[in-house]
């Protein structure tokens, strides 16, 4: 019998473990605190989650401080944050940086960089077009240049001290997601000049350390306040290989896929929260003398919500799982569920208000955060309409061909 | 359906199911020398029709769970679905007579409803109680030791081949609504039955009107107590199909496969626009797959989440959205039609094991083999039928949704029924909106029926 869509008794603890964990360290007062706040979120908070609650490397291996478990238990934890809006570098850190890093070859990287991640100690930022609904080499705005000097100068080289040659990096990238404050810098970056075959580029990825000279960054006002962007600009930056070509884009096109499912998981558990707080509201909210979930009008409305979220929580655990076992085409997986994960969300939030009505349009009531959550999520990774048109080409144009 | 925790008895019990399985299939042999009824017949004999049903009665007194075990090894072997082959009788009648019915009548009955022999229908809906039930007015009076039956009942599907029905009649309007009602079976060939098709605007005739003039039945046939037969009711349609192991669909089947059939034999008639509308409906098609899936998961594994009771609503929504496709795709060639003078239900022919829907289907990707009917065959392709019953609400199974529609009319018939799906799933909304006094009555669309009142047209067939 299949195994997709049940939990196992630690899953369903986890769930529970992190839902309390928000209701108590992020309830909405301090989500507003700190979507006010230089930061964006409390550091304290996030390295607990890390450390002590042990939720943020739960697809991370064992091996660098993780648990092992999967993208399914990683996303059940997801979708509980996404329902409080707990105030993290979760996209950075977790959903971006962890994966890349836990893609590489080099190990050395890995036991290195992992750990500090996974425990909430460290964050990181990922600057690399995925915009698109998938890696996109062809949108990438960072050229690497090789560094002929032949003794390492230090500073970005690799612990194991095999680094060959050092590269600086130059260029600018916009939409760096929780790019302001991350530690360390994960860089797509086109390795040009005399090296390069094919397109006369190759792809590399890289690591910038925070403080490394010629870096600049700026924080970038967004419509979601409780995540953060930042553009990032490199003006000749010393920077690490931590992968090359053809390693560094097949790294960073998983990363996509397992970007695409892990941030479903997160407007599934938003949009629940919207569901649970209309159906709440219509059920106590009185007009002409009867709760409002009386009238078919907004009874329905609260039915098609539902049947939104409950389609949502299955491609996106379905996503989840074909990545962790190989069940499904992970690009199909994943672009199934960004695709109905985003539209969902952000219907069921535009929904949301229309049950609350004035109410629900003020500044003091939640839906109008997980709106603005539910846009900026479906323009990270790839819009609907981005995803449905790879969809089309995997199981229309190629499979029409076959 | 509670599902048995794993251990050592079950592992017994589930060997002898399948044990008792292939004996079944070794008795009937070659599959293609063994009629529906021999071959039902057999499993019935042999206690794998319902396991859970006790021996003698198509059962084995086993869990339900090990149906599924039984069903893999027998479909796998041949066995025509006993579903499709008399739907209302095995995913309804059967566990009804189980959970009611007295040993006399369940051993009279069980057997033929099981080979198909003798076909069922249900009588619930009326023209003036569809989503609301519980309003309906068909009499039945007390009448020494039986009872007279009048009114009239419709959406009756199968009536002209059944044998028997399951009758849901008013036998006392002085009470609330709900509690004035009582549960019989109906011999379909009594005197003052009439069964009148219902003639649907695909041409068909799947539905009927029945009338019911002075019908008279034994108080024997009579299911539960006087003022009790909302209860069996409820009992019958969260039956459905319950005894029968679901099996999962696959990627690309339903539905959605037609369009992808006609999408892949017709690159005459691609453009970017139909692409990407088809990439969408594919996406739909998964969401609406994956969540039935998860559905069937939770049956399993407890007391079914609100996922099991947006199928319907989906499914309906979808099915009318692909054809409307293919309808668009296909161009003029989606405005010729096979024949309308074909007004049979294609259950009135023996269906073959397994190969009921293919048979309706008229499959879409054969417009080479069927020049100039590829629209009719769209048009009169069955949507999959949905009778899961949506939570707490019968609308599910009182209107089933019309199969055999033309596109164009489609969206005109499914309205009606769209709207029940959508306040089924509003019922499911968790002790939410549903809680609220007058909340049930919105969901029905209307204001609470007087008790016992007849509709107009009840009783006065025209």
């Amino acid at each position: 019998m299949s195994s997709e869509f049940t939990w196992s008794a630690e899953q369903v603890e986890l769930r529970r473990t992190v839902r309390a964990f928000a209701a108590q360290l992020s309830p909405q007062e301090e989500v507003r605190r700190l979507m006010a706040s230089p930061l964006g979120h409390d550091p304290a908070v996030w390295s607990r989650l890390g450390e002590e609650l042990g939720v943020l490397g739960l697809a991370t291996d064992e091996e660098y401080d993780g648990v092992g478990d999967g993208l399914v238990s990683q996303a059940v934890v997801i979708a509980e944050l996404g329902r409080a809006l707990v105030c993290g570098p979760l996209l950075g850190s977790i959903i971006l940086g962890a994966t890349v890093l836990g893609g590489l070859n080099d190990k050395a990287a890995r036991a290195e960089l992992l750990p500090g991640l996974v425990a909430g100690r460290t964050s990181a930022a990922l600057a690399a077009p995925l915009h698109r609904g998938g890696f996109d080499p062809t949108a990438v705005t960072v050229t690497a240049t090789v560094r002929h000097s032949a003794s390492s100068p230090g500073g970005t080289s690799s612990p194991g001290g095999t680094a060959t040659a050092e590269h600086t990096l130059r260029g600018s990238v916009t939409h760096v997601l929780d790019g302001a404050a991350a530690d360390l810098l994960l860089v797509a970056a086109a390795i040009g000049g005399g090296d390069g075959d094919g397109d006369g580029y190759t792809i590399g990825l890289f690591a910038v350390n925070a403080d490394a000279a010629g870096l600049v960054r700026q924080s970038t006002p967004t419509m979601d306040l409780t995540r953060r962007q930042a553009t990032v600009s490199f003006n000749d930056v010393p920077a690490r290989l931590l992968a090359a070509a053809p390693q560094a884009a097949a790294v960073l096109a998983t990363t996509a896929e397992t970007a695409a499912v892990l941030l479903a998981a997160e407007q599934v558990g938003a949009a629940q929260y919207l569901l649970d707080l209309s159906v709440e509201y219509a059920r106590t909210r009185l007009q002409f003398g009867r709760p409002i979930g009386s009238f078919q009008a907004v009874k329905h409305l609260c039915a098609d919500m539902l049947v939104l979220v409950e389609q949502a929580r299955s491609v996106a655990y379905h996503g989840a799982r074909a990545l962790d076992e190989g069940t499904d085409d992970p690009r199909i997986a994943a672009s199934l569920a960004q695709s109905v994960c985003s539209k969902a969300f952000t219907q069921v939030a535009a929904m949301a208000v229309q049950v609350h009505g004035g109410i629900g349009f003020t500044w003091k009531h939640p839906a109008h955060l997980y709106l603005k959550r539910a846009y900026t999520d479906a323009a990270l990774f790839g819009s609907a309409d981005a995803h449905q048109e790879r969809l089309a080409q995997l199981v229309l144009d190629e499979a029409g061909t076959s | 359906m509670p599902w048995p925790a794993a251990g050592t008895s079950q592992d017994d019990d589930r060997g002898r199911v399948e044990r008792t399985a292939r004996a079944v299939l070794d008795g009937i042999g070659d599959p293609a020398t063994a009629t529906t009824a021999e071959f039902l017949g057999a499993c019935y004999d042999a206690g794998l029709a319902w396991v859970h049903f006790p021996v003698g009665f198509g059962g084995l007194g086993l869990p339900a769970g090990l149906q599924a075990a039984a069903d893999a090894i027998l479909a796998a072997g041949g066995r025509p679905d006993p579903f499709l082959n008399n739907p209302i009788g095995v995913g309804m009648a059967g566990p009804t007579l189980h959970g009611h019915a007295g040993e006399e009548l369940r051993a009279k009955l069980l057997r033929p409803l099981y080979t198909g022999e003798q076909m069922w229908a249900q009588l619930f809906s009326e023209p003036g109680a569809g989503s609301d039930l519980a309003g309906l007015s068909t009499r039945a009076v007390r009448d020494g030791d039986g009872w007279v039956v009048d009114g009239q009942k419709v959406w009756t599907s199968l009536a002209h081949l059944a044998s028997w029905a399951l009758l849901l009649a008013r036998t006392d309007p002085d009470l609330p609504k709900h509690r004035g009602l009582t549960y019989f079976i109906v011999d379909m060939h009594a005197p003052g039955v009439e069964v009148r098709p219902l003639r649907q605007a695909t041409g068909q005739a799947e539905f009927n009107e029945v009338c019911l003039t002075g019908v008279r039945i034994p108080d024997a046939q009579r299911l539960g107590d006087v003022g009790q037969g909302w209860n069996v009711a409820m009992t019958t349609l969260m039956n459905e199909r319950s005894a029968i192991g679901d099996s999962a669909l696959g990627r690309d089947s339903g539905t959605i496969a037609d369009a992808l059939g006609l999408w892949r034999d017709r690159p005459d008639l691609h453009s970017p626009a139909l692409r990407l509308r088809l990439a969408d409906l594919w996406t739909q098609a998964e969401a609406y797959r994956l969540t039935g899936e998860r559905a069937r998961v939770a049956r399993t594994a407890g007391p079914p989440g609100p996922e099991a009771s947006i199928g319907k609503l989906v499914g309906a929504e979808l099915n009318q959205k692909i054809y409307d496709f293919c309808m668009d795709m296909l161009g003029p060639e989606g405005t010729l039609y096979d024949s309308y003078d074909d007004p049979a239900d294609a259950l009135a022919a023996p269906v073959p094991a397994g190969a009921g829907e293919h048979d309706r289907g008229r499959n879409v990707a054969d417009p080479a083999q069927r020049p100039g009917r590829a629209g009719a065959s769209v048009a009169r392709r069955r949507p999959r039928r949905h009778r899961k019953t949506l939570a707490g609400h019968p609308a599910g199974l009182t209107h089933p949704a019309p199969t055999h529609p033309a596109p164009a009319v489609h969206d005109q018939i499914s309205a009606r029924s769209r709207q029940s799906a959508r306040a089924g799933v509003a019922a499911s909304l968790p002790e939410r909106c549903r809680e609220r006094a007058g909340s049930d009555r919105c969901a029905h669309g209307g204001r609470p029926r007087r008790t016992g009142t007849r509709s107009g047209r009840s009783g006065e067939p025209s």
